[in-house]
Parts: C-alpha cells; structure tokens; sequence
C-alpha cells in the first residue's frame, strides 16, 4: 500500500465517501471517470438512485421517530431509545473513553479557566466519567471539574456531541438542557441530589409519555430524551418520600436558551441569526451567504 | 394539456439530474468541509431548498456554485456552538487498519477549510483546479494557493492535532454567552 500524499489522499476520498454512504443510508457506486483528471480504480461517489424517494424521506427528518428514514445519529438514536437505562457495554465504554476524551478536556479546561482555575490541574490521563448510561445505541456521560460540567453522547454512527455548561455541581442544582442536533432536539437533564440525599432513585415525569428513569451515581443523576416535554424531575428518597426537582416548561426548551440554568461555556453566539438565502440570491458572491 | 405534461416532465427530470448532480459533486465538499455527519445533513438540507425553489435553481448557471453558499447558511445551526471545525480530528477504527489514512485526515482536520476542500477536491475526489475555482467562487491561482499550501502542510512531519492545538493557545470561552 502506498503511502505518497497523494496516495493517501485517494483512500481517504473513497473512506469519506463509504462513510458518508452510510451514515446517509445511501447507495455506493464507482464514480464514472470524467476524463478530466486521474482516477484509480473503485472510486466511489454517492449517487443519485431514487433522488425523489429519498428527498421525500429527507424531509421528513427530524419529525418522524421509529421508522426506516434515513435519518441522522438523532433518529437512529430516538428509534432505539429506553426510558430505562442501560450500563453501557465494555465496547461503548472503550468508544466513549476514546472519542469524548479531547472534546470534554477542552470544555473542561475552558471552564476552569473561567472560573479563575488552573487547567493544568486536570489530570493529564484520559478524564473518567461521573457517570454513564446507555439509552439504546446512544451512550451519554457526564464530566465534571470545579465550576463546569461537559456532557458527552456517542452515537451509533461514530459521531459523537460534547457539550459544557457551568452550574449543576451543587447539590440540588439541575441542569436542563435541549440539544439541537442534525436538525433534531433533544433534552438532557442532569444535576444533583439535594442536601442529605444518600442513595434513592431519581425519575422525569413526563405527562401523557413514560416516565423516564434517571441514571443515578453516588449524587449525579443524568438522563437524555428524544423530545423535549413539559416535565417535571421528582427524587424518591430511599424511605419512599417525594422531592420535585423540577418543572421545566417546554416554551423554553423550545428556544436555544435552556431552564434553569445557566452560563454554557462552550457556545458560539447566543442568537446567531441564520442568513436568509434570499440574501444569496440577491447577491451570490460569497459574502452575502457568509457575512 | 400535453404541453403542460411535457414541461412538468422536462421539470421533472432537471430536478432529478440537479439532485444526482447534489450528491455526486456537491456532497463531496460539504463532507470536505464539515465532515461525515454535518456535510451528509447540511447536503440534506440543500436538497430541500432545491426542491423548494426548483424553478430559480434550475435557471442558474451555476447551481452547485449557488448551492454551495446556500450550504454555507444552512451550516450555521450545526457549527455555532463548535469554535472548530466540525471536520472530525478523530478516526478511532482507522488507527490500526490503516495508520497513515487515519493520520492524514487527523492532520486534514488541521487545515483551512478551504485549504481542506480544495486538496480533496482535487487529490481525492479528481476535480480540476477550474472546478474547484467556480465551486470556491474563487480564481484558479487561489486554489492553486490554497492546495501547494495544504499539501506542505500534509507533508509536515508534525502536524498537531487541531483539538490539542486549540486547547493549547486559544480559550473556547470567548464569547460565552
């Protein structure tokens, strides 16, 4: 196998495009040669068998939950996900240590350093996970440095979403969050139990759907839900009394602004208004799409 | 009434050729750009707006062009709360199949986007310099530009992880809301 640039550069054109066809649940076939530069052998290029059926699906992302669409990580996600947690397997374990590892250091650094601390603090070893649970084919885990927490969910498909937040790391402190995904929204909740809390269950009550059931470690409790609801988070004690840790309303999970909480420390801006597209028909240099 | 059939058939089939030709040219780029995931849904999104505004995307001249700035807006909502680029940096199951695959696009992830889609554009998807120009919306010497400088780069012994790099010497809390 060769190794030229050049060389690599062409299995890396026929990965990107095996993988693409994958994730877009596509069909692969070798690109036809164009006669305007060389190709090797098995090129490969999605193309457009069923264009109309598969945009009448694409469409449809993001709304319909369960089915065979071809969809992003999130829809795939949503079909297999479990209102009961699951621990994650030794494989998911190994894939999540491997994958959230830069990602969460950087939001983790990036919260220290807001908070006045040290980054060089952090342990220079892979960061562990408070904690982790497995919906499914999603596994979702929870870092945590002084001030900051980063939320780290892998997906069956390889990709992987880190988020960070600052708050969350007092007891009773909860941390609602929707996530706007590949065009889906989900919802991530995680915080910790109240003041004398030891041991007990935690639950998202989620009127006319199943209730959700918390992961719980030692004080943590995280859980992630495909859609965002009006809902309220309730702590049963281990003598069978009732805390409502909640409610969070829908209206402002809709918005990208989250209940209760919170400074997020990795975001980009906070209402960052998408271009029309009008604006590149009217001018369609790249600046009116970019600007 | 058989005329009307006819353009709605002659209609149907440019939207049909546009989509194949979203998915064979412009689908390369945006994977080039952003990545597997983000490129494959931004593409998706494109194709929505094309089938939206079939009549006006069809008359263009250069449509993949057009589209590939639409891609640029529609990419927003994906990239915001990344300060990086959304081109992973990371490609576990590669490492030991192939280590120096997996170490070239560890070290395209590094690069300028334009520098990134230009080089595999060119090196591994086979367009030419001109088309990448008209795609870019650019000339062919900043291509040419944009590719002898990717390529030094690739040929860098030590190129550094773009994730590590940021960690090192840039705060991911500017701008924090």
């Amino acid at each position: 196998m060769s190794n030229t640039v050049e060389d690599v550069l062409e299995r890396a054109g026929d990965y990107l495009m095996q993988r693409t066809a994958e994730y877009r649940e596509l069909p692969v076939a070798p690109r036809p040669d164009s006669g305007s530069h060389r190709r090797g052998p098995g090129r490969r290029l999605l193309v457009g068998v069923g264009a109309a059926g598969a945009l009448a699906s694409a469409v449809l992302v993001g709304t319909f939950i369960g089915g065979s669409t071809p969809g992003g990580p999130v829809d795939v996600a949503a079909a297999a996900w479990s209102a009961t947690p699951a621990q994650p397997t030794a494989e998911q374990e190994t894939r999540l240590m491997t994958q959230c590892d830069a990602d969460v250091r950087t939001v983790l650094d990036a919260g220290l350093l807001e908070a006045g601390g040290d980054p060089s603090s952090l342990p220079a070893d892979r960061f562990q996970p408070v904690l982790s649970e497995a919906r499914g084919t999603t596994v979702l885990s929870v870092y945590v440095s002084p001030g900051t927490v980063a939320l780290c969910a892998t997906f069956a498909d390889g990709s992987v979403v880190v988020r960070g937040f600052s708050g969350a790391n007092e007891p009773g402190q909860t941390l609602a969050r929707g996530l706007d995904i590949d065009g889906a929204r989900y919802m991530v909740v995680t915080g910790l139990l109240p003041v004398g809390a030891n041991g007990g269950s935690v639950t998202v009550l989620r009127p006319g759907q199943d209730d959700v059931t918390a992961t719980v470690v030692d004080n943590r409790y995280a859980a992630w839900m495909p859609t965002p609801a009006n809902y309220t988070i309730e702590y049963t004690n281990p003598d069978g009394t009732t805390q409502e840790l909640g409610p969070f309303p829908t209206e402002e999970l809709a918005e990208d602004d989250y209940a209760p909480v919170t400074t997020v420390v990795q975001p980009g801006p906070a209402n960052d208004p998408e271009p029309s597209p009008n604006a590149c028909e009217q001018d369609p240099s790249p600046a009116a799409c970019d600007g | 009434m058989v005329m009307d059939e006819s353009r709605q058939h002659e209609r149907q089939r440019g939207f049909d050729e546009l989509i194949d030709e979203i998915r064979s040219r412009l689908l390369p780029a945006l994977v080039a750009k952003w990545g597997i995931e983000v490129g494959s849904d931004v593409c998706s999104e494109v194709e929505e707006y094309a089938w939206a505004n079939q009549d006006r995307v069809l008359r263009m001249e250069n449509p993949i062009g057009y589209l590939y700035r639409v891609a640029q807006s529609k990419s927003r909502r994906y990239t915001r709360w990344l300060r990086r680029s959304t081109f992973p940096s990371r490609f576990p199951e590669l490492a030991h199949h192939d280590p120096s695959l997996h170490d070239l696009l560890q070290h395209l992830a590094g690069l300028k986007d334009d520098q990134r889609v230009s080089v595999l554009l060119v090196h591994a998807f086979g367009w030419t310099y001109a088309e990448v120009a008209e795609l870019l919306g650019v000339t062919r010497s900043v291509v040419n530009h944009h590719i002898h400088r990717g390529l030094a780069q690739l040929r860098q012994p030590e190129t550094v992880d773009p994730l590590i790099e940021r960690n090192r010497h840039e705060s991911p809390t500017e701008g924090t809301r």
